[in-house]
């Protein structure tokens, strides 16, 4: 990796809830036009490592350590000066999408809100931009007047990057964006982002559970385990060549066609 | 002998309004469908969603009923959801959620104990720590075994299982899928096993339907399907799977 070309770097975050440690010293970098994958299984701390790099983490938390984005550290900015960094530079798609989708509000005006907020565009000028991440993230105009209920799962998650994307941001992070769509529609989502990161040269950090989806998009890879790094290095490296017995079993845990094994392995000592 | 037969099935639901000039359109769930299940086997239904195949689950245990066609499933049947989160009572704890099943019949206090006590063994729960907590309180995967337990509770035969691991990680969803081996091994249990993962079906069946738009549009022995799929979409769903090396 180009040490130059590094715009967030993440260093010894440490979090602590109470007395309890649940993220320790964890450290990784981001980079333009790369896609990093964090790994692990739920509970393993990737959410709350992903929320610290805006503060968005909740309040009981006690942080620890760095996060530096062109040169300056997030951890010493206040809320106003993080509200601007927030969908500018570095957007986030929540795990959790019900939260970050109005349900009485149409799409449209959902992904306009976000440049509201930002900037001050005439009605028309703002439509357009809206009309022209809907055709960037594949959807048809119509989908501007509709309502989220009315959309099927991966359109759902298409109108989510949409919104993270209004801004036009350097950093996108994305948690388990595909983990509860339907497999067979994962792929092309995934597809999407990859164009949409190459287009744009973004660094990207996209947290998952699935090996498989790991393969599809990630240059690097960091293996994450009861809020430590466990295993990090790039795709090829730790899919082919896994160091740690964590890593191990979560490659192996997948099912894969035409498997024959009757057990899957799933505990570790 | 097929414990499980259910032929020309049909069922329709009246779309939910979304604005009241739309005029209340049925929706075609289920069309025409028929298969069977022989003892101590595992059926696999696999599909997108929406394409039917909870709706099929809920007729076979007798949640929903047919609008024509005819259902049956000898012995006793029970389902497990997807969504552990909303399928156990959160006022109760675990140990109520799994033995109120016993309270309705004549067992005895420590009875019901010894028997909730050995199906927290047989689902991987140690009993001293779990039995006096509640629901979210549990993992997801936890939630999952804790509502399987529950079945299990009764001697069932049939087990319908919609989209058990769709919402858990894959470790512990191997987990789960090394533990339905196992009952169905020990207790001679008959599944019906939905997902929409492919990799998962083939795992855990013996005969697939894959389903499209409330149909089959291919069934068959699971080497068939993986082998030799006939059908276009069968094809174009096999080929949507991510491999992992
Ligand atoms: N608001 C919170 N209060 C207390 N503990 C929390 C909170 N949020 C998360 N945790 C705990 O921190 C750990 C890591 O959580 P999370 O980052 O969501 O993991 P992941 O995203 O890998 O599933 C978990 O054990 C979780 O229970
Ligand atoms: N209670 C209901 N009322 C109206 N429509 C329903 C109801 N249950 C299911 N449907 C519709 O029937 C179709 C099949 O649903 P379902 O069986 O849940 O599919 P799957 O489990 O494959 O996702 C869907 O279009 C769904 O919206
Ligand atoms: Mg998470
Ligand atoms: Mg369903």
């Amino acid at each position: 990796m180009n040490d130059n070309q590094k715009i967030l770097e993440i260093k010894d975050l440490t979090l602590r809830i109470g007395g309890k440690c649940i993220v320790k010293n964890v450290s990784f970098k981001l980079t333009a036009g790369r896609v990093m994958a964090l790994v692990g299984e739920s509970g393993s701390g990737k959410t709350l490592t992903a929320q610290s790099i805006l503060k968005l983490f909740p309040p009981r938390i006690y942080a620890e350590g760095s996060i530096t984005f062109k040169g300056k550290n997030l951890f010493e900015l206040d809320k106003e000066e993080i509200r601007k960094i927030r969908g500018c530079d570095i957007s986030i798609v929540p795990q959790e999408p019900a939260t970050s989708m109005n349900p009485v509000t149409r799409v449209g005006e959902q992904i306009a809100e976000g440049i509201r907020q930002h900037q001050e565009r005439s009605k028309p000028d703002i439509k357009q931009r809206v009309l022209e991440l809907l055709r960037m993230v594949k959807l048809d105009e119509g989908t501007f007047s509709s309502y989220p209920h009315e959309l099927s799962g991966g359109a759902r998650q298409r109108v989510l990057l949409a919104m993270a994307l209004v801004l036009d941001p350097e950093v996108l992070i994305l948690d388990e964006a595909t983990t509860a769509l339907d497999v067979s529609i994962q792929k092309d989502i995934i597809e999407l982002i990859m164009n949409i990161q190459k287009e744009r040269n973004l660094a990207i950090l996209f947290i998952t559970h699935d090996f498989s989806i790991v393969n599809l998009i990630a240059h690097n890879v960091c293996v994450m385990r009861k809020g430590v790094i466990v295993e990090n290095g790039t795709k090829e490296s730790v899919l082919h060549n896994p160091q740690n017995e964590y890593t191990r079993r979560l490659i192996a845990c997948v099912p894969k066609l035409g498997d024959t094994r009757r057990r899957l392995p799933n505990n570790i000592s | 002998m097929n414990i499980i037969e259910i032929k020309n099935i049909n069922k329709c639901f009246r779309k939910r309004k979304t604005a009241w000039w739309l005029k209340k359109e049925p929706i075609k769930a289920v069309s025409d469908v028929s298969f069977s299940v022989e003892k101590g086997k595992t059926f696999g239904l696999v599909g997108e969603s929406t394409c039917g195949k909870s709706t099929i689950a809920k007729i076979l245990v007798g949640i929903l009923k047919p609008d024509s066609g005819s259902v049956s499933v000898k012995g006793e049947k029970d389902i497990v959801f997807q969504d552990p989160y909303s399928s156990l009572n959160p006022r109760m704890t675990s140990r109520e959620i799994v033995s109120e099943a016993l309270l309705v019949r004549k067992i005895g206090k420590s009875e019901i104990e010894t028997r909730v006590r050995q199906i927290f063994e047989m689902v991987n729960l140690n009993y001293a720590e779990c039995k006096d907590k509640y629901a979210y309180q549990f993992s997801g995967g936890e939630r999952q075994r804790i509502a399987i337990a529950r079945a299990l509770i009764r001697k069932l035969d049939v087990l319908v299982l919609d989209e058990p691991v769709s919402s858990l990680d894959v470790l512990v969803q191997a987990g789960i899928l090394n533990l339905l081996k196992d009952l169905q091994e020990n207790l001679n249990l008959t599944y019906v096993f939905i997902s929409h993962d492919l990799r998962v079906v083939e795992f855990m069946a013996d005969t697939v339907g894959v389903m499209r738009k409330g149909s089959f549009v291919e069934m068959a022995s699971k080497d068939e399907i993986y082998s030799s799929p006939k059908n276009q979409y069968t094809k174009t769903l096999l080929s949507a799977i991510p491999d992992i090396i």
